[in-house]
């Protein structure tokens, strides 16, 4: 009896963590995301009764005027931040930190970490500084003024997108760096010299023997960066808080939380920016699906064929 | 094809891994480079590679010096201790690696591969992932990988520590035939003593990074030059006593507290020449020792341990403060503690100096 109940003490409090901090929430958020609770309404309408429950929000966001746009930046932002940055510059920072001197790449890593242990306004609003205009903004007055580049203007008004990507890119390509490069460390010698001895160069050692080996942290960092790309909303909140134009940098979970929690005419419109995040989460659960049958996670898991010692 | 070292030397910051080593590997030869973990065989391996480049030295393919060239110029096949088959791909694919590498074309690898999986034994074992192949196949298909690009040269690091006695026995005799008849240069690294007298034409010796002895399997055997050769070769290894050298009378003797030897006279005159000291270290190999009746006895001992082998017992003798081990044919009589009396093989006898550890015994 007690060495059954042995496991579930051991898990107990992650079990309680997740419930109270993440299946409660999600099914409050799911259940709000059928009501039109909003601050107007809020002590008013019953939400939690079956009969205040419609499809109404799912189909506002579906007709909204803005959805493509919304829809499409998410897209750019997740690909291209994950694709250069967070796994692409991972992995090439990674690659050329272990396969020059171990000290030397171990004092880079260190470096490029460092923001990570930045707050992540103090980290945004120095990229404010740096992005700001002319006499004010580092790179205006000490790189593009003096090369003659652009009018001095606030880069975050003339190439938000940039910004957008560096700021995440910079910062979320540490994550990658760190866990490839302790796989590509962890890769026996002997499988790198058995590919150079077969006749391989770098390159090639790289291509055919260390990135399948490393395949598994490839598969975790791409996709819990995409989940984790795919709800971020801080950084473009402080950098441009969707502009400067008319939803031209608002990302999805961005305009959920704007839809739920940002207080314009007094309405604050819970029920349907929680319609916004079920979309999202679902989006969400695809994803991490689909990458896992990408990267034939049954490949991994055959059955043995060894019948003879 | 011809390896020359010529005083090749590899230092990892103060430590001297390979000291000034020479060494001429013939063609067509296989060569063990044979030692204690750590005393540099494998870097010396991986220097011929290309893997390390010498700190200083020469390396020599035939004539060539290879010093500055890559791996994949080098035409070297290498066996690892860890098979180091490349998990993810199939056998198929881990055999014809070398040959992708080279952009052999299509027909001509499933040929090859064909092939060199057949002369192994893995014909069918081609679209099989590494881990779901056993040890001893998994060696297979590394050999097969190491043959197929019909290498000048073959390289081995332990191939044989990870598997099975048994399978090792037969894979020893596999690799040494495979060597034979392709003709191949090779270089076999083991810190396993039988493996290198069993497979090698010649081995060498190494410690510390230092070649201690470069030879014929029975010339290490039957003359080795220094102490830790000695030692180092054959099993049970071989009995050491200190012992003082003396000339009187007209003959050499070799004496103990416990002890007296006449040597002959020739091997007597030999040490003199060497200089050997007063104070030497004879050896004396288990199964140069015989138990005998009284009259023709060296000396007493008593028994200590019987150790039943198979084919012999090893017998452990104590008397005085020694140890002497012998190799006596089961089933050996004696009992734990009964005195008897044992003979040594003056002719097999060894001299060395304990100062330099060289024979005395050691022609010039």
């Amino acid at each position: 009896m007690r060495g059954q109940l042995a496991p579930y003490v051991f898990l107990s409090p992650t079990l309680v963590l997740v419930t109270l901090f993440f299946f409660i929430p999600l099914i409050m958020v799911f259940i709000l995301s059928f009501t039109s609770l909003d601050m107007t309404n809020f002590g008013i309408l019953e939400w939690w009764r079956p009969v205040n429950w419609n499809l109404d929000n799912y189909v506002k966001i579906f007709t909204n005027r803005f959805f493509s746009r919304i829809l499409g930046n998410t897209i750019m932002y997740v690909a291209l931040t994950l694709a250069l940055f967070n796994v692409g510059m991972a992995l090439v920072i990674a690659l050329i930190t272990t396969h020059i001197k171990r000290r030397t790449g171990f004092a880079f890593r260190v470096l490029w970490f460092l923001p990570r242990i930045t707050p992540v306004v103090v980290y945004t609003m120095m990229w404010r500084a740096l992005a700001g205009p002319a006499p004010m903004g580092v790179l205006n007055k000490y790189f593009l003024g003096p090369l003659g580049i652009g009018g001095g203007e606030y880069l975050l008004n003339t190439h938000p997108w940039v910004f957008i990507f560096l700021v995440n890119g910079f910062i979320g390509a540490s994550f990658g760096m760190i866990l490839f490069s302790s796989a590509i460390e962890a890769i026996p010698k002997d499988y790198t010299t058995a590919s150079k001895v077969d006749g391989a160069t770098t390159w090639q050692t790289i291509r055919y023997v260390e990135l399948p080996m490393i395949k598994w942290p490839l598969l975790f960092v791409t996709t819990y960066q995409t989940l984790s790309l795919l709800t971020s909303f801080e950084q473009i909140m402080l950098l441009t808080d969707g502009g400067p134009g008319l939803y031209q940098t608002e990302v999805w979970a961005l305009t959920a939380y704007h839809r739920a929690l940002t207080s314009y005419f007094g309405n604050t419109q819970w029920g349907y920016g929680a319609a916004w995040s079920v979309v999202l989460v679902i989006i969400g659960i695809v994803m991490a699906v689909i990458y896992l049958r990408v990267f034939k996670f049954g490949e991994l898991v055959e059955e043995p064929k060894i019948d003879q010692l | 094809m011809k390896i020359t070292l010529e005083a090749l030397n590899k230092h990892f910051g103060k430590v001297k891994a390979v000291d000034d080593l020479d060494l001429v590997v013939e063609n067509g030869e296989l060569v063990a480079l044979l030692g204690p973990s750590g005393c540099g065989k494998t870097t010396t391996l991986l220097m011929i590679a290309g893997i390390y480049k010498p700190s200083s030295g020469r390396i020599r393919f035939d004539e060539q010096v290879v010093n500055r060239l890559l791996p994949k110029e080098r035409n070297i096949g290498m066996v690892f201790q860890s098979y180091a088959l490349y998990p993810h791909m199939s056998t198929f694919d881990n055999i014809t690696y070398p040959l992708k590498l080279k952009k052999v074309r299509r027909g001509e690898m499933k040929e090859r591969a064909q092939k060199a999986a057949d002369m192994m034994g893995i014909g069918e074992l081609l679209d099989r992932k590494p881990a779901q192949l056993s040890g001893g196949q998994q060696q297979r298909v590394a050999l097969a990988r190491a043959l197929v690009k019909e290498p000048a040269i073959l390289l081995f690091d332990e191939p044989l520590s990870n598997l099975d006695a048994k399978l090792r026995l037969r894979m020893r005799g596999e690799i040494k035939r495979l060597q034979e008849d392709l003709g191949v240069t090779a270089v076999y690294v083991t810190h396993d003593q039988v493996e290198a007298m069993t497979m090698a034409s010649r081995i060498a010796v190494m410690n510390y990074g230092v070649l201690q002895t470069y030879g014929a399997p029975n010339q290490l055997y039957d003359h080795p030059d220094t102490l830790f050769v000695a030692g180092f070769i054959g099993a049970p290894p071989m009995n050491f006593l200190e012992t003082r050298f003396e000339e009187r009378d007209n003959g050499f003797y070799l004496r103990s507290q416990a002890l007296e030897i006449r040597i002959p006279d020739e091997r007597g005159v030999l040490a003199k020449q060497n200089d050997a000291p007063q104070q030497v270290i004879m050896g004396i190999r288990p199964e140069d020792i015989t138990i005998v009746a009284e009259p023709e006895g060296d000396f007493r001992a008593e028994v200590y341990l019987i150790e039943p082998l198979g084919r012999e017992d090893l017998v452990t003798f104590r008397f005085g403060d020694e140890e002497i081990r012998a190799l006596a044919p089961a089933p050996f009589g004696g009992r734990i503690g009964e005195r008897m009396f044992l003979k040594l093989a003056k002719e097999k006898l060894h001299l060395f100096n304990p100062e330099t550890e060289v024979s005395s015994f050691k022609e010039r």
